[in-house]
């Protein structure tokens, strides 16, 4: 078997061999990519998962493009197209996996452990070419409810030594006890940190409540306190995706996409009391809500920019389809062959998915600038392949700005980018969104673009609605819906082609709905063409049959999702 | 650090007893010890801790989530906390007596899962002494393939998207454009504004070679290595996966290899990381070769049988 995967991934390497990372140069930003949730030997449960001795120093390694040697299958790999940027998240407090004498349980275990860790971070950081954040997971999850959160800081390790990493033994279970951390910790040292939820897919109906964590109705104070920390969220992880469910959303067609443990209520906690889907699990519920309780208490506690990251706790932030080994050290497939892998208990390995990743529209690779992008929410999330998104809100866009040789000029200099705000339209003109994406170089054609609005009506009841506004080929939408691409996936070969889709998609779309009283937002959604899933890949190698093996669509339509843009009247 | 609710005040007072605490305390480390070293003590003995109970419920919820299953251990009734219990006891046993019986031997999966454990074992993570310059060097020349900066090229180029003109309309189009492009001696900053929007780039400047194909594919590249560098000369039509190109190429420099004293920081920290997994790599060779080796039945001369039994 270690045979068949050696092989397998030379090939893998070999197709896409062809790439390197570099920015892509904007008029005012440069994209750079990144991973913002590793998990190393250093997290307890990656630890006893098997991940022994992978630590932070290999998982910079590896996102810098160094070949590292893999720490289950035994064989040297490089990832093809380096990072620009990576996070290194394991759980605080640190588990026995890192390199100190001692009881992990103790001051001094984890003083010394953390200083490793910013040492790693340290070492790795190469302004302008890659950037090493310092950070780590704050992990609470009462009967199995995530309540997680990525933290990090543009700090410099001197600077973050001063601070041991709070988790919820030493702030307090709840968010708004890291919060008060957090700002306890930047008054002290003049540092800034951005905290970002995740696997609200997972939080049983707690991550994006209508209350706060004593069961007081959201206030103002709540509100700008949360997104003074956490002003993005992580919707998409191997986990699962957090944008909706088809629950919530019966009319979108794409809802269904990588639903992770959900997808046959097979959710990670112990107790088997986990609630059907709640409002508050999901990214698109959750945004408008925040309208709603804008309206209410002034301040939306929910006005979120999108990201996307992995939460590996194999050390390797690897989601390309054809390259992805899992996420436990242990369930690292196809290596350990087929009876290894289908199931172990509850959580079916083949729930997991390969992705994700956040596009960041930055000037410049550093700690700060990054954070900067961060903090004003000018990233987007995307399921592994680095298609590149742009997008400008503003009033006065023209259909022929689609076709700007420069659509940054155009969009900074007549619209705000995602993650902005826009308000009061004058002589009550509608919305016009400038968008422009590109298929990833080396990945699959584009299938369509679509902008996905949520707004408040003056009934105070929030409404979602899909818009298709450009798409590849000749197709006439029916009924507001353009038909399904097709698909040039050879399932029995894990191969497609570009030979479906458009490599470019641009358009100016006008909100034909617009009310310039209601309180609305938009984000993007792009659509590849159907490539193979990742267990495709993994059954093709094991001459087995994908769909009977793994019980997965064996083809998906991988996607980028924008940060919104809002609309305040 | 300490976890909540991890307070004594709750004890019954006979509980608080010092003296309580030492026996207690004392019992606890014997057990532990037990459990740790099962053989030394009674190997007829199992110790049941909350530590390897936890990491035995995490293996069969496949949840791996220390917090989760500590929680969650609190709250079983008693009837399922003694099931699981009985599980782990079940199992322990049952492993104790399969080693006892030497059922570890000749399957490949629990050999590499010891293998792994032990190599962890040998991974040294003391900074070895400072390396000499002779010493940085001699690595450095032995190693200098991974050291070569690739092949970077500058050029400009104009676009005709074939999706937008079609494939003939394009070729045209770049054809037609190409030879006014010359008679007119346009210079680099001329792409700007002809032809179709890039998809990626106008200008590529001091770009890699690897970079380039991700844009444009390896049809393109190959050909800018036929053309001569020039700074009014235009080529083409070259053709991507996305349409045909006229290119000014001014320059292209060869793969190169910097000096020492321009990467020293990267080729001491890989110096250091190569003594480092080599002196696990010495330390595991110099296991292995504590070994005598008997190899039979490998010679093809050897291949009868009866000559095998014999050895044996």
């Amino acid at each position: 078997m270690m045979q068949i995967r050696k092989s397998y991934l030379l090939v893998s390497l070999t197709l896409v061999m062809c790439a390197s990372a570099r920015p892509v140069v904007g008029q005012e930003r440069n994209l750079y990519w990144g991973d913002t949730h590793v998990h190393t030997s250093y997290s307890r449960d990656a630890f006893s998962a098997g991940n022994v001795n992978a630590d932070p120093d290999m998982a910079y390694r590896f996102a810098r493009g160094l070949p590292v040697v893999h720490p289950s299958l035994g064989n040297r790999v490089r990832l093809d197209r380096p990072l620009d940027f990576l996070v290194v998240a394991d759980h605080t407090p640190f588990g026995s996996g890192a390199p100190v004498e001692g009881d992990r349980d103790t001051l001094e275990f984890q003083t010394a452990a953390w200083s490793l860790y910013a040492d790693a971070a340290e070492r790795n950081n190469d302004p302008g070419t890659f950037t090493a954040l310092i950070g780590w997971e704050w992990t609470y999850t009462p009967g199995g409810q995530h309540l997680h959160r990525v933290v990090f800081t543009p700090a410099d390790a001197e600077t973050a030594k001063q601070f041991l990493p709070a988790s919820p033994a030493s702030t307090g279970v709840r968010p708004e006890d890291l919060w008060n951390w957090l700002e306890a910790t930047s008054d002290r040292l003049g540092i800034d940190f951005v905290a970002i939820p995740h696997n609200s897919n997972l939080s049983g109906g707690r991550m994006f409540e209508m209350v706060d964590s004593d069961g007081r109705p959201i206030s103002a104070e709540y509100a700008r306190t949360r997104m003074r920390w956490e002003p993005l969220v992580e919707v998409l992880q191997i986990k699962g995706t957090s944008e909706t469910h088809p629950f919530f959303s019966p009319e979108d067609e794409f809802a269904d996409f990588e639903l992770g443990y959900q997808r046959d209520g097979n959710i990670i906690h112990t107790r088997g009391d986990m609630t059907a889907p709640d409002p508050a699990d999901y990214v698109r519920t959750a945004l408008l809500r925040g309208l709603g309780i804008e309206e209410e208490v002034g301040v939306n506690p929910y006005k979120l920019g999108l990201q996307g990251a992995t939460d590996t706790h194999t050390t390797l932030s690897d989601t390309d389809e054809d390259l992805f080994a899992g996420w436990l050290a242990r369930l690292t497939g196809p290596a350990n062959g087929p009876e290894a892998l289908p199931v172990f208990g509850r959580v079916a390995t083949w729930n997991s998915a390969a992705q994700g990743i956040t596009g960041a529209w930055s000037t410049a690779n550093t700690r700060e600038a990054l954070t900067a992008s961060f903090k004003r929410k000018e990233v987007y999330a995307t399921s592994g392949p680095r298609i590149q998104l742009r997008m400008f809100g503003g009033f006065e866009f023209e259909t022929e700005d689609a076709n700007a040789r420069d659509i940054a000029a155009v969009g900074y200099g007549g619209g705000v980018p995602m993650g902005g705000d826009l308000a009061q339209a004058p002589s009550d003109s509608p919305v016009s969104l400038l968008i422009h994406a590109v298929k990833d170089p080396v990945g699959a054609n584009l299938d369509r673009v679509q902008v996905i609005k949520g707004w408040l009506d003056d009934e105070g009841e929030t409404h979602e609605r899909i818009y298709d506004v450009v798409w590849a080929g000749a197709r006439t939408a029916v009924n507001g819906k353009v038909p399904p691409i097709g698909s040039t996936v050879d399932v029995a070969r894990a191969t497609y082609d570009n030979t479906i889709g458009s490599a470019e998609l641009s358009t100016v779309w006008v909100d034909p709905d617009f009310d310039p009283d209601e309180r609305a937002f938009y984000y993007v959604r792009v659509l590849e063409i159907p490539t193979p899933r990742y267990s495709t890949y993994d059954a093709v190698a094991l001459g087995l049959d994908p769909a009977e093996f793994t019980g997965q669509p064996p083809a998906i339509q991988e996607r980028a999702f924008s940060s919104p843009i809002w609309y305040t009247p | 650090m300490t976890k909540p609710g991890r307070k004594l005040a709750w004890l019954p007072s006979w509980l608080q007893d010092p003296l309580i605490h030492f026996l207690v305390i004392g019992g606890v480390l014997f057990a532990a010890y037990g459990l740790i070293v099962p053989d030394a003590n009674d190997p007829r003995r199992i110790t049941v801790s909350r530590d390897a109970l936890i990491n035995f419920a995490q293996y069969r919820a496949n949840t791996f989530q220390f917090d989760v299953i500590d929680q969650a251990i609190d709250e079983l009734t008693a009837g399922e906390r003694q099931a699981l219990v009985d599980e782990y006891v079940r199992e322990e046993a049952l492993y104790r007596e399969a080693i006892a019986m030497g059922l570890d031997q000749g399957d490949d999966v629990i050999r590499q899962r010891l293998i792994q454990r032990l190599e962890f074992l040998f991974e040294d993570n003391d900074e070895p002494a400072d390396v000499g310059r002779d010493e940085l060097m001699k690595f450095y020349t032995e190693y200098s393939d991974d050291y070569i900066e690739p092949a970077i090229y500058t050029f400009t180029h104009v676009f005709f998207n074939t999706e937008r003109r079609g494939d003939a309309e394009a070729h045209e189009a770049a054809t037609q454009l190409l030879a006014e492009l010359n008679e007119q001696s346009i210079p680099f900053s001329g792409s700007l504004g002809l032809g179709d929007r890039p998809l990626y780039f106008q200008n590529y400047i001091e770009r890699t070679r690897d970079f380039i194909a991700a844009n444009l594919g390896q049809d393109l590249i190959s050909m800018l290595d036929h053309v001569e560098p020039s700074t009014s000369t235009w080529y083409g039509p070259i053709q991507s996966p996305y349409g045909w190109h006229l290119v000014l190429l001014t320059s292209r420099e060869s793969a190169w290899l910097p000096n020492l004293e321009q990467i020293e920081d990267r080729v001491r920290e890989d110096y250091r990381r190569m003594r480092k997994e080599q002196t696990q790599r010495q330390q595991l060779d110099e296991i292995i070769s504590s070994y005598e080796v008997n190899v039979i039945g490998l010679d093809p001369e050897f291949r009868n049988a009866e000559s095998v039994k014999e050895e044996n």
